[in-house]
């Protein structure tokens, strides 16, 4: 679950915000934490560090699910209310990561485990995630959060909005650990499968390559890419038509494997851009394709 | 025991009485029924303020920009904590220096926002929303609320160090209002 942070901003409302210049103001704060969109029963998260959008969560029955920033951004419905709570790195990337909690262990009272050994466990394994403790009238559910091993901060859902502790009392989470049924989950951090997406997203300019090649039939269109790649090169050096680690012939594409996925994706895009005005061909025939890669292209950073 | 409210017995008063009268106990000052703020003494000296998360002078001073606070003395409550040392000749002075600064300040905002925007009121926040009042989140530096008709905002002001409340007579855009702010400079970005 995710605690209340010291609030920057808070209710305002939806109808009053231009979400996106929203956006740019706090990116040009620097700002860390997280944006926090509540309305329709349910809560949006935006995390972000430096002004930079890291990932997005939003909630369910069953916990947390990711969604891309693209559809955070075009979240804000009528009656929505928006609120930014700051938080430092390490809660960003802890936080931002909630969603991935699997359940690993179950601690029942009766089993008497000693609070001090449990959570030098967590110490001594590097234990990322965190332990849920099960209601009781006395002392209501507590979370303890760990990070690589340290203890994060703590949370406990008796106290009014669920305001996280930065710098809770290892004494004090002993005694509410004490006879009480103790759940433990553990953060699985979302690893991509970056050849997978590499080999859709080239897939998807490939068809947007040969949609431009087809639309600009009467020119030469190896002599247009090329000089367009070149014009491009000096921000993505593997552009460069001479240098042989960007390839595109008979419809496929094909890029040297150690150009990095992210700078790849972003040379690729502003290339497929640049021919189409350079063949003044309209952009929304790239938007065709691209259309039915939203998600992916959204998560890295690709957004028009 | 005696109670009232800061409206009509200021905050220099109670404190210059219950020093004249060597008082020992502790003047609760509430709102909406929420004790938010507290002043201690000792044999008519003062020795301990809060309210919310200031303490010492900078609580006393905050106090003292306020009118709306219920207040009661008890003198069953002495807390042993001990955070203000000061004169209270040299304590009243700061009140009355700080509250003379924050008035003349809200007229500058005034007229500030007036340059740009269809502005109702200025005036130093009374705490009347329950959330400045939970203890945990008051750290709060912007806040807008609605009714019908008002759009209302309060801001956490880092050259008064206080909290200000705008009620505007038309509604305005968030962005524009932050960013105006911004340019201005009345925001606080460490303190809060």
């Amino acid at each position: 679950m995710i605690p209340k942070f010291d609030t920057y901003y808070a209710n305002l409302h939806s109808s009053f915000l231009v979400f996106d210049k929203f956006l740019s103001f706090l990116k040009n704060e620097y700002f860390n934490g997280f944006i926090l969109i509540e309305g329709n029963n349910k809560k949006d998260y935006m995390f972000m560090f430096e002004g930079e959008p890291q990932s997005c969560l939003s909630t369910t029955n069953a916990g947390y699910k990711k969604i891309s920033p693209v559809e955070f951004t075009s979240l804000p419905a009528k009656n929505s209310f928006v609120s930014v709570c700051q938080c430092v790195h390490e809660q960003v990337d802890f936080f931002s990561q909630i969603n991935t909690a699997k359940q690993v262990y179950s601690i029942q009272a009766k089993d008497n485990i000693d609070p001090e050994k449990l959570i030098t466990q967590c110490y001594k394994g590097n234990f990322t995630g965190y332990i849920e403790t099960c209601s009781t009238i006395a002392r209501g559910k507590i979370y303890v959060y760990f990070d690589k091993g340290n203890i994060l901060g703590s949370m406990n859902l008796n106290k009014k909005d669920y305001y996280f502790e930065a710098t809770p009392d290892e004494i004090s989470i002993q005694k509410k650990l004490l006879n009480t049924d103790i759940n433990l989950y553990k953060l699985s951090p979302d690893v991509r499968d970056k050849e997978k997406d590499l080999l859709s997203l080239i897939n998807c300019y490939e068809k947007i390559f040969k949609l431009l090649e087809a639309q600009g039939k009467n020119r030469d269109f190896p002599s247009v890419w090329r000089k367009c790649a070149l014009e491009l090169s000096d921000r993505f050096i593997f552009l460069d038509p001479f240098a042989g680690e960007f390839k595109y012939k008979n419809g496929k594409i094909d890029v040297w494997e150690e150009v990095n996925i992210n700078m790849a994706i972003h040379g690729i895009d502003e290339l497929v851009h640049l021919i189409a005005k350079r063949t003044a061909i309209a952009d929304n025939v790239i938007m065709t394709v691209k259309n039915r890669y939203l998600n992916l292209l959204a998560d890295y950073e690709i957004r028009q | 025991m005696f109670a009232g409210t800061l409206k009509t017995f200021s905050i220099t008063s109670l404190i210059q009485t219950c020093s004249s009268d060597g008082s020992s106990g502790t003047i609760e000052f509430s709102s909406k029924k929420v004790v938010i703020g507290r002043i201690g003494f000792k044999n008519g000296d003062i020795i301990n303020a809060n309210f919310l998360d200031m303490n010492g002078v900078d609580a006393v001073k905050q106090l003292a920009l306020l009118e709306e606070l219920d207040f009661e003395f008890n003198e069953k409550i002495i807390s042993p904590e001990k955070n203000l040392n000061v004169d209270i000749n040299f304590l009243l002075i700061e009140c009355s220096r700080y509250q003379d600064e924050a008035r003349e300040y809200i007229e500058k905002i005034k007229t500030l926002f007036s340059i740009q925007y269809n502005i109702d009121h200025v005036t130093l926040y009374e705490y009347r929303h329950s959330v400045f009042i939970s203890p945990e989140i008051f750290k709060i530096r912007y806040y807008e609320a609605f009714d019908e008709k008002d759009f209302i905002v309060i801001y956490w002001d880092k050259n008064i160090d206080a909290r200000i409340e705008l009620l505007f007579g038309e509604q305005i855009l968030t962005n524009d209002l932050l960013m105006f702010m911004k340019n201005k400079d009345i925001f606080n970005d460490s303190k809060v």
